[in-house]
């Protein structure tokens, strides 16, 4: 099926406006595509429509925002919830060392100069930016605090891996009687 | 702490438990401090009248008016730990009918970044200075003393009664002004 160009004008804005420069990524072809894909149909009032054709891509990019090749909230959602957190045992050690460091002595500071600037106010804004550069130095996962990945066990062959799941089940059975 | 949540209520709880140690470090750097400040009061003008009391049972009573210089410098009292000075003038005297009557005649309240030093001419009166009865009429010995709350950032709220008082006697008859 022909996309034919200036159909889009039933499209609504909002969802025009929506999506980077994501390169040609087709919601059809993810995963989490589903209800996306059921929507964009639904707006190009045409089944099955959903592939992209480079060609077509490459002529409509100029002149209006391809629904298709471009990606909706749902699928963004998708890429920022499965961006790695994630630190190594060692990498937390570090970094809880380094937001309580950075906190004391930012009210140690705050402290002192609240006190000779006679200001409460001031401690407490300095204790904030303590707190705001520690947010910023402590919570995203840095490449610091993944210097010690976990070394994991190889993988083993399943023929061991049967016999060690019977052994236990024996066993078991011979504890509960 | 694997995940980005439990990383950011650590964070925040260890920053609020700090903030919370720093507050008792400012209560304990100014609880023993002494607030009271030299003032000095004058009154230049008294009148007496009979007005039926409207604030309470409806019979004539006393109702003076006066008029007062204050002046006292309040800038030792103010620190890191002081919001505002919550300033009052009461009236102290003693009746037939009641041993001792104190009436709030004034108040001020004094913010940080203000003058502290006052030095303020011819206040008159904020509030009723009603009696209950007719104790003011010629009553020979009316004090009025300059006292003073003290509103900390963190602790105690302590009052201060300020040093100077002044003592006044009041008018024998009514409508008639006394200047001093």
């Amino acid at each position: 099926m022909r996309r034919i160009p200036g159909t889009l004008g039933d499209v609504p804005p909002l969802a025009m406006a929506r999506g980077g420069a994501r390169g040609c990524l087709c919601p059809s072809d993810t995963s989490a595509s589903g209800a996306t894909a059921v929507g964009l149909r639904a707006l190009a009032g045409r089944s099955g429509y959903a592939r992209c054709r480079n060609p077509q891509n490459i002529l409509l990019k100029n002149r209006l925002p391809l629904l298709c090749c471009r990606s909706s909230p749902p699928i963004m959602l998708e890429h920022l919830s499965s961006l790695p957190t994630q630190m190594d045992y060692k990498g937390q050690k570090l970094a809880e060392q380094m937001f309580q460091g950075i906190i004391l002595f930012s009210a140690v500071v705050g402290f002192i100069y609240g006190y000779v600037a006679e200001q409460f106010g001031w401690t407490v804004y300095i204790v904030m930016a303590g707190f705001a550069f520690s947010c910023l130095l402590t919570l995203p996962p840095w490449p610091i605090y993944r210097r010690h990945p976990l070394k994991w066990l190889p993988v083993q062959d399943l023929g061991t891996e049967d016999k060690k799941s019977g052994d236990r089940k024996v066993k078991r059975h011979a504890k509960n009687n | 702490m694997n995940t980005l949540l439990s990383r950011a209520n650590s964070l925040f709880a260890f920053t609020l438990s700090v903030m919370a140690a720093l507050t008792l470090g400012c209560i304990l750097t100014t609880a023993f401090k002494d607030r009271s400040a030299p003032v000095r009061l004058q009154v230049s003008r008294i009148l007496l009248k009979k007005v039926e009391d409207f604030t309470g049972p409806r019979k004539r009573s006393d109702l003076g008016f006066i008029t007062f210089h204050i002046s006292a410098d309040l800038e030792k009292t103010f620190d890191w730990n002081v919001k505002q000075l919550f300033l009052y003038l009461s009236a102290e005297y003693s009746t037939k009918s009641n041993a001792v009557n104190q009436v709030v005649l004034w108040d001020k309240i004094l913010l940080r970044g203000e003058n502290p030093k006052l030095d303020l001419k011819d206040v008159k009166s904020k509030y009723f200075f009603f009696d209950d009865g007719h104790g003011l009429k010629g009553n020979r010995n009316v004090t009025l003393t300059l006292s003073w709350q003290v509103i900390p950032i963190a602790g105690i709220l302590p009052l201060v009664t300020g040093s100077g008082r002044v003592s006044v006697p009041f008018p024998d008859s009514y409508e008639i002004a006394t200047t001093f």
